[in-house]
């Protein structure tokens, strides 16, 4: 690694430093969410009264049942998983294929295809959704999982990311296959899909990411409690009540983050070059 | 061409709320998903991992049927 | 008669083999990479192109949710705004937000700097420090409002216990807004650091160990290689900072609802409320206008007067 410094160079009081103040950092991150949980599993009067209170002596799952039996948070996380599971599939292999073409191919218009992804990086997807939900609304698909996905689907960071990674590999490669008489879908399933593993693989988490925590579009899309995402019921069933129940509201939100946070721990790396992505590629 | 159209717009439809008591909509996107990462897993078959990413395609299956057999339960209605 | 047929299915092959399939196995064929590019290219078009100027032509219309009818108005909707005292809030309040949030870069920087010293630990305390970038927001969203509850929650409680001062915190006029920009900061961080710490990976050791011969001091280290390296990186942090903020919408509507009164109103805040909720789309859309040109020319003086040297 270039530019690291060696720990001889340093004086131990600055390492003494230096950790004090990223153990701080790491612990204003991580512990609203620890104090969240534990919070969670209290009976409902210790959360009124005693909110400084680590550790409960009568720990409870009742928020979580509660939450669970009076609202319909199975149907929210089905919803959920079926538009990440779509929205991920779909952008992957759309990304991919319309990469690889402006990456490899050679035909009329590629320039300006490709000026148009740049230029729909500048669209802020908030200023397009009134229109949108309008032209939802002419084919009939407010309220249906596609008129959600489709706006993540539609963003043209992948193409970016795809096409960036395919000038990466040697056009010998797609020479060798068209001399086996391979033709452009064969060369695109056999040989560039498996090549590309690594920047799919981050693709798919930055749209998961992006998919699973989706609210103002979905919010606006969608109408009926019975195709929620959990991101939109969580949102909204908040607001439901003047006292708020706050044991349930932390057990429903760490029962949304948990899968994430699991994925996270399993995945850290992957995770961060997925949403660093954008950097990377000075988008 | 209208036929398929229509055949189209009729597939899409099911995935609105009031068509979707067993979620069609979820049944669609996963028997889709499913079935496209198993051909994927197929033609590649020579490459490593494609045996996790064929298990992938069967599990997104076992869920299209998952969706398809969701109890049903009263949504609360808008908000 | 069967030789005839024969010789029919030949030729009728022979026209498939030869238009068709010609077209995906012949590498000089431009159409199979069109089917590629397709469908995306659909998508842009419908999704984004053809709405943006469908903006545009909705924020010049008297345009209700419900009417059939959408009567010309001209730029009344943009005048509209400058006398619209809740847009004007919600526009001050949404370039406050969005300045607040560019702290989070020199925090970034900071513990990059730390991370990249690369003491034992670092990958622990970098991976916790990016745990809220992946959480969604509205998770995030509802853990703080409960952290900054005034009666119930752990600050109050926190600061108590230390005998400082308490607050009305979310619920408090001009504590509200402050009170999202430290949610804002907290969860920005880690993503600008992650983007940091690959921007410092990337710095060529040579310098610094030049710099070391010479005698020069950390801070001169900083100062003068990391700092003028770091340019691009910089830039390109402050720019997603400053776009993202710009847009955000989720702690303002699950907080606060833009309250009290006005005060955590932001322009996707109000956008949302006179779009949807009142039906107004036309002047939604005037303001969906102004949201995009200023995101754009947030892009292009950022480029101008920073991004010389940064290459697309």
């Amino acid at each position: 690694m270039a530019a690291r410094f060696n720990l001889e160079s340093l004086p131990s009081w600055r390492i003494v430093a230096i950790h004090v103040i990223l153990m701080t950092a790491a612990i204003l991150a991580i512990a609203p969410f620890v104090y969240a949980f534990l919070t969670s599993i209290k009976p409902s009067p210790e959360i009124l009264g005693a909110p400084l209170q680590p550790i409960t002596p009568n720990p409870t799952i009742e928020h979580y049942i509660t939450f669970w039996t009076e609202h319909p948070f199975d149907r929210w996380v089905l919803n959920s998983l079926i538009l990440t599971t779509g929205a991920v599939f779909a952008s992957l292999l759309l990304d991919s294929l319309a990469g690889f073409a402006l990456a490899k191919g050679e035909f009329r218009g590629r320039y300006g295809i490709f000026l148009l992804v740049i230029g729909t990086f500048i669209i802020p997807p908030q200023a397009i959704m009134v229109p949108l939900f309008v032209q939802m609304g002419w084919i009939g698909w407010q309220n249906t999982y596609w008129g959600i996905m489709i706006l993540i689907i539609s963003a043209p960071f992948g193409v970016f990311l795809m096409r960036q990674f395919y000038l990466s590999i040697s056009d010998s490669y797609l020479e060798a296959a068209r001399m086996a008489g391979a033709n452009t879908f064969q060369i695109y399933f056999k040989i560039i899909l498996p090549m590309g593993k690594s920047a799919l693989a981050a693709l798919a988490i930055f749209k998961f990411i992006f998919m699973w925590g989706a609210f103002l579009w979905p919010l606006i899309i969608v109408d009926s409690g019975a195709m929620f995402p959990i991101p939109v019921g969580l949102g909204l069933f908040e607001g439901q009540y003047g006292d708020t129940p706050w044991g349930q509201v932390l057990a429903a939100s760490l029962l949304t983050a948990a899968p994430v946070l699991v994925a996270y721990i399993l995945a850290q790396e992957a995770f961060m070059k997925g949403i660093a992505l954008q950097g990377g590629v000075k988008g | 061409m209208t036929a398929a159209v229509l055949v189209a717009a009729y597939l899409l439809s099911l995935g609105e709320q009031g068509h979707n008591e067993p979620i069609l909509g979820g049944v669609i996107t996963f028997t889709a998903v499913g079935l496209g990462l198993i051909w994927i897993s197929y033609v590649n078959r020579e490459f490593t991992g494609m045996s996790k990413v064929r298990i992938l395609g069967f599990m997104m299956l076992v869920m299209a049927v998952v969706s398809y057999l969701w109890p049903h339960r009263p949504w609360p209605t808008a908000v | 008669m069967l030789a005839e047929l024969q010789a029919n299915i030949k030729t009728i092959h022979a026209r498939i083999d030869d238009t068709s399939w010609d077209a995906f196995t012949n590498p000089d064929s431009e159409l199979a990479w069109y089917v590629l590019v397709g469908p995306k290219l659909f998508l842009f078009l419908t999704i984004f192109v053809f709405p943006f100027f469908f903006a545009i032509w909705m924020s010049i219309h008297e345009w209700h949710m419900l009417a059939a009818e959408h009567q010309f108005l001209g730029l009344d909707n943009y005048t509209r705004m400058l006398v619209d005292s809740r847009f004007i809030d919600s526009f001050v309040n949404t370039v406050i937000y969005t300045l607040g949030l560019t702290l989070s870069v020199p925090i970034a920087l900071f513990l990059a700097i730390l991370i990249n010293k690369n003491i034992r630990g670092s990958a622990f305390y970098s991976a916790a420090i990016f745990v809220p970038v992946v959480i969604s927001w509205v998770v995030v969203s509802l853990i703080w409002m409960w952290i900054y509850n005034p009666d119930i929650g752990m600050l109050n409680a926190l600061l108590e216990a230390v005998g400082l001062p308490t607050s009305q915190w979310t619920r408090g006029v001009r504590t509200a807004l402050p009170s999202l920009i430290i949610i804002g900061i907290w969860k920005t961080v880690g993503f600008n650091l992650v983007i940091f710490l690959a921007g410092l990976r990337g710095l060529p050791e040579s310098y610094y160990e030049a710099a070391t011969v010479a005698g020069a001091n950390s801070w001169q280290k900083f100062r003068y290689i990391t700092m003028p390296l770091l340019k691009p990186t910089t830039f390109f942090v402050v720019l997603v900072v400053l776009i993202t903020a710009f847009r955000e919408f989720t702690p303002m509507f699950v907080i606060t609802d833009g309250g009290p009164v006005t005060a955590t109103h932001t322009i996707v805040y109000y956008f949302y409320i006179v779009g949807f909720e009142r039906g107004q789309m036309g002047y939604a859309s005037a303001m969906a206008v102004v949201l995009l040109i200023v995101v754009f020319v947030i892009s292009i003086i950022q480029q101008r007067t920073w991004g010389q040297d940064v290459d697309y």
